[in-house]
């Protein structure tokens, strides 16, 4: 019995052990502090006049959009089972995938990363820290309970409640966010503190019924009673959870719905498929129309009946060379990081990844404010690293006494490859280096300034992945290359490679700003750090799904999975 | 009377001592889930993560009692486990930071993993059930043709079976099965097709064990001089198989199935995932990627629990079936 029970032990064990090397989307990616961008920025930040955002004037002489009445049931294959179905997930999809066709926000960004009218109809900014918003008429939530502006601040109020301390928090700000009723129609949201981003961050605020958050707040996490075109049915856990469309959806009738098309699925149902290959399989036998994050393999096999659709997405992939602060000497000549930046194959890296593009010499994709145009990517050019590195030897620098330690981050996918990959561009160069893969606790600490700091002269490169959802390159600059402060190691700058007070300044500056100002600003810092060979930008991270050939689907970086945006492929 | 009362006594102290054992194996299987969950790093930076201010972190390991001692958080651990309280899931039900207010009225973590067991029993008992048919006509097909080559493709299968990667063949018969085939849903739960492509999967590995037992029992009975009495008295071959032989044979085999009734309850954590059936496997894989540390302890302590009552029924069992171990208190 005794050895039986030992052998069971240990496959429990090993289960335990296995399976807490894995992660979810959550625990790969580090998102940018968006706390950041606004800490020390002034209370003169805002517009100082009000500037009014309203839907587009719809167009009359468009024809109106068929009603064909809503038929079949959509079927996507998700990667993981929700937490909970509660409004305030609604601000990352890989929270619960689909929420987001029950539960809408006052406005919301669109497939082509514009912000668009949802449930209000306009919206402006009051002062540098207050957006007044027009409310749409006429909405019910799916409770039949009315959707005005003392709901919809009840609303808002619940999912930024410090109190309730939900996981959205992350992108409260610098601030507190609270809401006011000002009018029947007229909400007036407001953050503590001064905050160019509060715009986009309510982008992120599900509205639910009051009624339930005041009622009945236990139901609030498992029954979501939104506004959307769907209403929320069943959630049969570790299975699936579904909804039925809305008749009575604003929607049908408003000229400026979202979406390229009017609900045409009667029903959805987002089944829970964590195993990559499960997602995949379903797709191919047509169980599912939509399977989520396909690998590379999967995305090349398809055909027929399915085919892959993939995209930009909001993560990027990232060697963090250390720099200024601690670092070995020799890695501060610029011929040696240049050196470094050039050997490396961008596009065999690409293809070595799968799902992903090369990126323009920056950490983020085309369109995200802040975005610079004057630059690309660094050329791969290992005949210039090598002239580079005998300049520095024939200055002294002892270059061949140099071994640069890469390592990367076990949760990543495809790291081992990677990081073998760079060791080898390094080697043709003449570059000496060891390659390793670290779990999380090891890794992790070594990114922080509390950590490198006790580890004075290395010369290491950390390969790394990190997601920027507000498009704004302002969290970027701020957590990749600000003065970390050494008596704040889990401060915003907490894992920055550089620190020069000019930049500070000018980044902090540009922070303040919003509109063309700031992308003019921040472009022109994005500028400055790619010429100072600071961190080099791998691969952008894409993202795709697995499709019925039947069918189109519009998504964004934010990679919604939103049935109004998925038609009939004509 | 008095060889009754002997073996009464022998039995209760056979019972007495395995139930000793149980509880011993079980406090310290709870004590390994324990520490093994603080092990696998900090449980506050594993749920809030690396974005995470140091005051959240603080605050989250005040309010869930993780800057306590650890002799004390382990003794708390016990008293609640005894009392049938694992607490609240950290993440299930609530994707919140530590509100004190909301975790009150959090998500309790035994009811969510004893909901998941009926779907885990259904998986393990269909799989048992095709592992021990299987087994059974394998084994005593290469009985009864020792050496032949009809053997030798059982052996080849049943070894196949032992050693085969279940992820893998559940992978492999979804493709051919499922993509290709069309004859079965690819995954999920519901219908009695669902439950097809998981059982079978699941049933591999015992297959192979019981069949490779059933064989050796058998070619053991069947060399007895009973055996031979009976043939020379015109009894056909599956007759002294199937009324003479399986029975005497059995013993060794119902501890076999005993014993892969446990190693199933176990393999499901694998088999779940890949087929999404959402029983307490699969539970308790997802628990796992989200740290839920409550969660975690609760499940594998459920499942562990499970198979050292299976263990043991298995072991009172084969007690009951050999007069030997009756007698010798389980000594033999």
């Amino acid at each position: 019995m005794s050895k039986r029970l030992a052998k069971w032990c240990t496959a429990l064990a090993m289960i335990l052990v296995v399976a807490a090397c894995g992660g979810d989307e959550d625990t790969v990616t580090e998102v940018e502090d968006t706390a950041a961008t606004t800490t020390q920025a002034p209370a003169t930040a805002a517009p100082d006049e009000p500037t009014t955002t309203a839907a587009p004037t719809p167009d009359t002489t468009a024809a109106p959009p068929a009603m064909a009445e809503p038929s079949g049931t959509l079927v996507v294959a998700v990667n993981q089972e929700p937490q909970d179905l509660a409004a305030q997930g609604a601000y990352k999809e890989i929270n619960a995938p689909g929420l987001r066709n029950v539960v809408e926000t006052l406005i919301a960004v669109d497939p082509s990363g514009e912000i668009i009218p949802v449930l209000a109809t306009s919206w402006e900014w009051v002062d540098d820290r207050t957006i007044r918003f027009e409310l749409r008429e006429g909405v019910s939530f799916h409770d039949g309970t009315a959707l005005d502006a003392e709901a919809a601040a009840t609303a808002v109020n619940w999912v930024w409640s410090s109190e309730n301390a939900f996981t959205i928090q992350e992108f409260a700000g610098p601030g507190e966010i609270t809401a006011t009723a000002t009018g029947p129609l007229t909400l007036e949201i407001t953050e503590s503190e001064a905050d160019p981003l509060l715009e986009w961050r309510l982008t992120l605020n599900g509205i639910t019924s009051a009624d339930q958050i005041e009622n009945d707040p236990g139901s609030h996490f498992d029954t979501p009673i939104g506004t959307g075109p769907y209403v929320f049915e069943e959630w049969a856990r570790g299975q699936y959870w579904s909804a039925t469309v809305n008749h009575d959806w604003w929607g049908w009738t408003a000229d400026d719905a979202y979406g390229t098309t009017l609900p045409v699925f009667a029903n959805l149902q987002f089944v829970f498929r964590p195993e990559d290959a499960s997602r995949a399989a379903m797709a191919q036998t047509g169980e599912a129309q939509v399977a989520m994050f396909p690998s590379a393999e999967e995305c090349a096999a398809a055909g027929g009946d399915y085919k892959c659709v993939a995209g930009p997405s909001d993560t990027y992939l990232y060697g963090r060379l250390d720099h200024s602060l601690f670092a070995d000497s020799r890695l501060q000549d610029s011929r040696v990081r240049q050196a470094i930046f050039e050997s490396i194959d961008y596009e065999a890296l690409v293809d070595l990844i799968g799902l992903a593009s090369v990126p323009a010499g920056q950490l983020g994709p085309e369109g995200s404010v802040g975005f610079s145009s004057a630059i690309s990517q660094y050329p791969y050019d290992p005949d210039n690293a090598r002239r580079l590195l005998d300049e520095a030897r024939g200055d002294g620098v002892d270059v061949d006494g140099m071994s640069i330690e890469i390592i990367g981050r076990d949760t990543t996918p495809r790291i081992s490859p990677i990081v073998e990959a760079l060791g080898g561009f390094f080697t043709e160069i003449g570059l000496n280096n060891t390659v390793a893969v670290q779990v999380p606790d090891i890794f992790n600490p070594r990114v922080r300034i509390a950590a490198y700091a006790e580890e004075p002269g290395r010369q290491l490169l950390q390969v790394h992945v990190k997601g920027n959802p507000s498009g704004d390159y302002g969290l970027t600059l701020f957590s990749n290359y600000a003065c970390p402060d050494i008596d704040n190691p889990t401060g915003p700058s907490r894992s920055s490679v550089f620190c020069n007070e000019q930049f500070d300044a000018d980044l902090l500056e540009a922070l303040t700003l919003t509109g063309g100002e700031r992308d003019t600003a921040l472009s022109d810092l994005v500028k400055f750090v790619h010429d100072e060979y600071l961190i080099i930008p791998l691969a952008l991270l894409d993202r795709g799904y697995l499709l019925d050939s039947g069918l189109n689907f519009d998504f964004g970086i934010d990679h919604r999975v939103l049935a109004v945006y998925i038609s009939a492929a004509s | 009377m008095g060889r009754a009362t002997t073996i009464g006594d022998h039995m209760t102290r056979y019972l007495l001592r395995r139930t000793v054992n149980t509880l011993v194996l079980l406090l310290v299987l709870v004590s390994f889930v324990f520490l093994a969950g603080r092990m696998i790093g900090d449980p506050a930076l594993n749920i809030l993560g690396l974005n995470a201010s140091g005051q959240a972190l603080e605050n989250f390991r005040e309010n869930t009692g993780l800057n306590d001692p650890l002799i004390e958080q382990y003794g708390r651990f016990l008293t609640d486990v005894i009392s049938g309280d694992f607490g609240v899931s950290y993440r299930y039900g609530f994707s919140v930071l530590p509100s004190e207010e909301l975790r009150g009225a959090g998500t309790e973590v035994l009811p969510l993993v004893l909901e998941r067991l009926p779907a885990t029993f259904r998986l393990a008992g269909v799989a048992i059930f095709i592992a021990v048919a299987l087994a059974l006509g394998l084994g005593l097909v290469a009985a009864m043709r020792p050496g032949s080559w009809v053997d030798r493709i059982i052996n080849i299968i049943a070894l196949a079976g032992v050693s085969i990667v279940q992820f893998w063949l559940g992978l492999v018969l979804i493709v051919v099965v499922s993509v290709h085939l069309g004859w079965l849903p690819t995954s999920g739960y519901g219908t009695w097709q669902h439950v097809i492509l998981p059982a079978l999967t699941l049933a591999a590995r015992p297959t192979g064990r019981i069949a490779q037992v059933v064989r050796s029992s058998m070619l053991d009975e069947l060399s007895k001089p009973y055996v031979e009495t009976a043939r020379s008295k015109g009894a056909s071959t599956p007759r002294i198989v199937l009324i003479h032989t399986l029975k005497n044979a059995s013993v060794p085999i119902v501890t076999m199935i005993g014993d892969e009734l446990g190693a199933l309850l176990t393999g499901a954590v694998l088999v779940e995932t890949v087929f999404a059936w959402p029983g307490v496997g699969l539970l308790l894989v997802d628990s796992l990627v989200r740290r839920d540390l409550p969660l975690i302890q609760a499940a594998i302590f459920v499942v562990a629990t499970l198979v050292i009552l299976v263990n043991f029924a298995v072991d009172v069992a084969y007690s009951f079936l050999d007069p030997k171990i009756r007698l010798a208190g389980g000594r033999a």
